[in-house]
């Protein structure tokens, strides 16, 4: 069994400067506040036996997963952990030291007793002979970690389950059921089977599918005339020939020419010759002469009607132009009559403007007369003042004569010579009017003549004046029409060979569409015997074996986790029940049994407690019974019978968290009786814990006092 | 005895299938042994995704003809 000797330790955590621990005791207290270093000290002694195997996420503790070696404070760092041990049995002493030279890496170094150095793997084959366990095995029974007592105390049975598991050093099978289980295997062949079965479904329905259509094909080949002994390869080329010869024929009748079209030798080929024959037939269609000349004819009588409603527009104009003229002229007058008429008028307005000029030379001496003898010059009213002769009332004789002689003709006249006007104004209109007249008829004429030439044209003879054209015109629509009758005739005669030789392409891509499908469910049905479909089979299989060879190692994995439990428990079940009872000291619970067994449903490890009368204690237990039970289990497994790890000692860290004053007092009292057995290293912050440490447990003890601890030196260590 | 040794003791069956087992077995402690959980997870995935991968390819292929 070995034992701790002395501990230096330099750098590792809250360490900054070198500190020496001397384990001199079979009991070493390690006191202080919080945050003072004590747990850097014992996790110093995990660090320098195991090294990276404490950290990190394997621990499952989940404060390692981050875990830092050196001091932050420290640089550059200088980490290094030094152990002395004593082989009890032999009395073998040698020192382990470690010094940290990466995250990833560090160097072991291994003194024995005779001042021989092991380095490098010499050093980790002869602490892992010292040692023989792993790490685990040392968190189940030395070190006490406060992570398994937190996870204890959660009422959650999975949890729970986990927690002892690993308190048993059974994490590894968890561990690797957990992982097995997250690669989800079933889930996968569960994919692989369910696309199987629907490929296979597929195939069904595929083939189905195909007989439907290959029977709706042979129905309606049966429809358009094909005999069964017709529906396959030579069937179908047979056709194709037929359908060549026809063509060819038509082609010789109308005298036109075939393109190069081959019947292939391989069905396959005939939708492309039958693309090219329907390529000829809609030419012949359309080329051959028949065709061509009702194309002719259809345009020529397009002409002629429209030559004919052009004819009968112009004219309908030119005789109601006519017309309008010669009435015109009747009411009216003709041009010269009209111009005769303008002429009598300008001169009757000549002559009354000639009369106006001469009235209108009398009027200025009258008025300037009358002006003179009413202007107030003193002259006799009775002489005349131009020639001095007596003029009795020549003033009255002078108003007169302007009022009633001069002003009456002027306006008379300049009436007269205003109607005159009017009346010549009215003539010249109707002179105008006359020629636009004129003019329109001659136009019309002119229409006549050209729309007369337009039919001569068409029907290629010239039109005379005595040729009615709306006869002619109505003459050749008739004849057309006949034309038309006759062609229409012929061009049906040749559209229906043409249409024989179309039902016959018909007919043999029906065939074609029938080879076509009875090859693919060929394909279909070679699909289940190919090679490939074998091999998914095959490899549905291996899944399956994979998913059962799992299953199989799970089992495995479950009955012995299950086994190695159930030893466990027997071995320090007794152990743990006393430890359980002095420590709880619950009065309704004489004895505590630990029964284990195996939860169906997750395959791990299912603990009960059960009282005296066989009930289960987990609803009642408070969490300081939990702790208690955590505890118990702990030191059960370190101090039992069966118990083959080589550490003789064991390692509490503030173990008394949620415990009351008289569970604290119990546990001492347990450790007074584990101390026979095993070193005890305790750490705690609890001051009432430590002096019941100090008072009740009867072995000799070393006290190190952690009082402070500051970034620039680490902790303040002093032993008492 | 560690818990290598024990599971494979459990493990039973007809040769072929006990030697199969165990070689698996051999394989997910090893990987465990080395990065832990995950690792177990990225073994067998890796041990199903060679079958997932061909049963897809020849599946597409198949399909296809079909």
């Amino acid at each position: 069994m070995i034992t701790l000797k002395g501990l230096k330790v330099k750098g590792f955590r809250a360490y900054m400067e070198g500190k020496e621990f001397a384990f001199d005791n079979p009991v070493i207290l390690l006191f202080g506040e919080n945050h003072r270093g004590k747990s850097s000290t014992l996790n110093a002694i995990e660090w320098c036996l195991f090294g990276n195997e404490c950290m990190g996420t394997r621990t499952g503790i989940r404060e390692r997963i981050d875990w830092e070696i050196p001091n932050r404070n420290m640089y550059p760092p200088n980490v290094s952990v030094e152990l002395e041990l004593e082989d009890k049995a032999t009395g073998d002493k040698l020192t382990i030291s470690r010094r940290w030279v990466s995250a990833r890496k560090d160097e072991l170094k291994v003194t024995l007793r005779d001042g021989q150095s092991l380095k490098g793997q010499e050093a980790k084959e002869k602490l892992a002979q010292l040692l023989k366990s792993s790490f685990r095995d040392f968190l189940t029974t030395v070190y006490q970690h406060q992570e398994a007592i937190r996870a204890v105390l959660t009422q959650e049975p999975r949890e729970r389950n986990d927690a002892i598991d690993r308190l048993l050093g059974l994490s590894d099978y968890r561990n690797v059921l957990t992982g097995m289980e997250a690669a989800r295997l079933s889930a996968e062949q569960k994919k692989i089977g369910d696309n199987f079965d629907s490929f296979t479904g597929e195939i069904e329905v595929a083939l189905r599918t195909r007989d439907h259509d290959l029977k709706d094909k042979r129905d309606t080949a049966g429809q358009k005339g094909l005999r069964e002994d017709q529906l396959n390869e030579v069937g179908a080329l047979k056709i194709g020939k037929e359908a060549k010869g026809q063509l060819n024929q038509f082609a010789s009748e109308v005298g036109l020419s075939l393109v190069d079209l081959q019947v292939p030798e391989q069905w396959k080929k005939l939708p492309q010759f039958q693309e090219v024959a329907n390529g000829e037939i809609k030419r012949f269609r359309s080329e051959m002469p028949d065709v061509k000349k009702q194309r002719d004819l259809f345009d020529l009588r397009s002409k002629i009607t429209e030559l004919t409603q052009k004819y009968k527009q112009k004219r309908q104009y030119r005789d109601s132009t006519g017309a309008k003229f010669e009435d015109f002229v009747r009411q009216k007058g003709d041009h010269k009559s009209i111009g005769d008429k303008i002429k009598e008028m300008q001169n009757r307005i000549d002559s009354k403007e000639k009369e106006l000029r001469e009235v209108n030379a009398k009027a200025p001496l009258v008025r300037d007369a009358i002006e003179y003898l009413t202007s107030g010059i003193r002259i006799s009213e009775n002489r005349c003042p131009v020639c001095g002769n007596e003029a009795p009332d020549l003033l009255e004789h002078l108003k007169r004569e302007w009022e009633q002689e001069i002003e009456n003709q002027v306006r008379e006249i300049q009436k007269q010579i205003k109607n005159l006007k009017i009346q010549l104004k009215q003539f010249e209109g109707l002179d105008e009017e006359y020629c636009k007249l004129k003019e329109s008829f001659e136009s019309t004429n002119k229409e006549m003549e050209k729309i007369n030439k337009q039919i001569g044209e068409a029907l290629d003879r010239e039109i005379a004046d005595k040729d009615d054209p709306q006869v002619l015109l109505d003459n050749e629509l008739g004849r057309i029409e006949k034309e038309f009758k006759k062609l229409e005739q012929a061009v049906k005669s040749k559209q229906e060979t043409l249409d024989k030789v179309s039902i016959l392409l018909e007919q043999m891509l029906l065939i074609v569409d029938i080879l076509n499908l009875e090859e693919k469910k060929k394909v279909v049905e070679q699909i289940q015997q190919s090679l490939e479909y074998q091999r998914m089979e095959e490899l549905r299989d291996q899944m399956a074996i994979l998913v059962n060879d799992v299953d199989k190692i799970k089992g495995a994995i479950s009955e012995a986790s299950h086994e190695e439990a159930q030893q466990k428990v027997s071995s320090a079940g007794k152990v743990i029940d006393n430890y359980f009872r002095q420590i709880a000291h619950n009065p309704s619970v004489s004895k505590i049994e630990f029964w284990v067994s195996v939860d169906s449903r997750t395959a791990r490890n299912s603990y009960e407690f059960k009282d005296q009368n066989g009930k289960d204690l987990a609803p009642i237990l408070s969490q300081g019974d939990l702790n208690a039970m955590a505890l118990s289990i702990f030191l059960g497994m370190a101090c039992s019978k069966g118990a083959t790890q080589p550490f003789g000692f064991v390692i509490l860290d503030d173990p008394s968290q949620s415990l009351g004053s008289e569970h604290k007092e119990k546990l001492v009292e347990v450790l007074d009786d584990v101390v026979n057995e095993r070193m005890i290293i305790l750490a705690s912050m609890d001051k009432e814990l430590q002096d019941l440490a100090l008072s009740k447990i009867t072995k000799a003890k070393t006290k190190y006092i952690f009082s402070d601890w500051a970034p620039e030196r680490g902790p303040e260590v002093r032993k008492e | 005895m560690s818990y290598k040794e024990a599971v494979e003791r459990k493990i039973t069956g007809e040769a072929n299938e006990l030697s199969r087992c165990r070689e698996l077995w051999r394989k997910i402690v090893n990987a465990y042994e080395h990065a832990g959980e995950d690792a177990i997870k990225s073994v067998l995935i890796e041990h199903s995704k060679g079958l997932t991968k061909e049963f897809d390819k020849l599946l597409n292929q198949l399909r296809k003809k079909l």
